[in-house]
């Protein structure tokens, strides 16, 4: 029964992916070709605003509005920060894939390219996906103001993150042929 | 089962004359099925010489196999109908090893020009294979109830699972890396996919769901087929040109420096988010 169930699961799964692959927009040649702008705004990794968040979710906000409000303005309220942490928590992940866009699309025509690597790369990113999931699913689950404290946590890194970024467009900007050196004699 | 489903004298001339001959075989609406895919088999394989024959030698050769097949499959099943189940599953079993040229042939079209992704493909493949035979014998020798190859059915269904495994991984790699595939090639991977995802799960029902289920669901077959031969007809009708690739600028020639910046960007984003489940 086991390899049956196997059988069937893998059918469906391939019908699925099929019916993906089929219907979505193939890539056109200028999407594929990466000019230094869209190099640069890849490997930046534009994070929202780490203040933003914590602005959003800040609890003296839902305590004023309790305070002062009644229960309707309270789930509006609730309603229109979630959709705000929503919105910031799809940008970063937005982000990240546009990163993992521009890998592949980079890499692809390489010849060094090394599978263990790609593979370990390739499940950071599936990794990555899954806690994405898990935070947005915490936010329809537990509300907004609830994941307050983790969201504190992403904020420190946010602001580590664009501070690596920066570092890496210096060198890749730098290994581009528009802004590298003019040659020695 | 003979005639009963259809009117035959309703239908084109060319038609009508066929099912005459074949009316032992199936009801009016499946010989109009069987039919049309011979018809569409032969026109894709004549109309295939030369251009196309040369591009997809492997390709053509499995139709060719399939047509023949087909053929041969009426007279066997009219003067010899005892002989026609050992025929229908030994000539699926050789279609189905045909199928491995072709998903071979698939790969090596696309990746042509993608050295490194080909590369990074077949070690998967390798991965894939080294699992599936790792199973095979544990199966074997492990004294399994059902062991692999106990029926010809089940042996197809094996085969063709591991077809959907490496068919799945390679949409799955194709997509992540966007490799662009020419109109023709596209044709066949989806054709191809389409009809070996479906054999897949109507050789389970076939084998599993008891005999009722597996008849229902094997009548859906010739009509998936249909579906995937128009796909082939329809995409390889006109030589169509490989889509350009742009030359590799000089910071994607830097692997290394590229896999870097990715891999430190992904795991500072992911350990960040990570962080943000914990209390």
């Amino acid at each position: 029964m086991i390899p049956a169930l196997f059988s069937i699961v893998v059918g469906v799964l391939l019908l699925g992916i099929l019916t993906y692959w089929a219907f979505r927009r193939p890539w056109s040649a200028s999407e594929s070709r990466s000019s230094p702008a869209d190099r640069s705004k890849a490997l930046r990794l534009e994070l929202p605003p780490a203040d933003l968040i914590e602005r959003v979710l800040d609890p003296r906000d839902l305590a004023f509005v309790r305070k002062e409000s009644p229960a309707e303005t309270v789930r509006l309220f609730e309603q229109e920060r979630r959709a705000l942490a929503i919105s910031w928590l799809r940008h970063t992940r937005r982000e990240v894939g546009r990163l993992m866009s521009y890998h592949a699309g980079a890499v692809r025509q390489n010849i060094n390219l090394r599978p263990a690597l790609e593979i370990k790369l390739g499940l950071h990113y599936v990794r990555f996906l899954v806690v994405y999931e898990l935070i947005l699913g915490l936010s329809y689950i537990r509300g907004p103001f609830q994941i307050r404290p983790v969201m504190g946590c992403v904020v420190g890194v946010t602001t580590q993150l664009r501070g690596v970024s920066d570092k890496l467009l210096g060198a890749a900007q730098f290994s581009t042929p528009a802004s590298a050196p003019p040659p020695t004699q | 089962m003979i005639g009963e489903g259809g009117k035959v004298g309703d239908l084109p001339p060319f038609f009508s004359v066929l099912i005459c001959a074949t009316r032992k075989v199936a009801h009016t609406a499946g010989q109009l099925v069987w039919w049309t895919c011979i018809s569409l088999e032969v026109i894709l394989v004549l109309h295939s010489v030369p251009v196309m024959l040369k591009r997809f030698p492997i390709f053509y050769g499995y139709v060719a196999c399939v047509l023949v097949r087909d053929v041969s499959a009426i007279p066997i099943y009219t003067m010899w109908p005892s002989l026609y189940s050992t025929f229908y599953w030994s000539t699926a079993f050789v279609t189905a090893i045909l199928g491995y040229a072709v998903i071979l042939e698939i790969y090596n079209r696309s990746l042509a020009r993608f050295p490194g992704v080909a590369r990074f493909i077949r070690t998967v493949l390798v991965g894939l294979l080294f699992l599936v035979a790792a199973r095979a014998f544990a199966e074997l020798f492990g004294g399994a109830a059902n062991p692999l190859a106990s029926s010809a059915a089940l042996l197809e269904r094996d085969l063709r699972t591991l077809q959907a495994i490496l068919l799945g991984a390679f949409l799955g790699i194709v997509s992540f890396y966007r490799i662009p595939i020419g109109k023709n090639l596209r044709g066949i991977i989806v054709g191809y996919t389409l009809y070996v995802g479906v054999r897949v799960v109507e050789l389970t029902a076939y084998t599993e769901s008891g005999k009722a289920i597996g008849i229902f669901v094997s009548k859906l077959e010739p009509f998936i087929y249909l579906i995937c031969l128009s796909l082939w007809t329809l995409s390889l009708w006109s030589q169509a040109l490989e889509p350009t690739v742009d030359t590799v600028l000089s910071i994607e020639h830097d692997y290394d420096l590229l896999l870097q910046q990715t891999r430190t960007q992904l795991s500072r984003a992911c350990a960040f988010l990570t962080r943000t489940v914990r209390p």
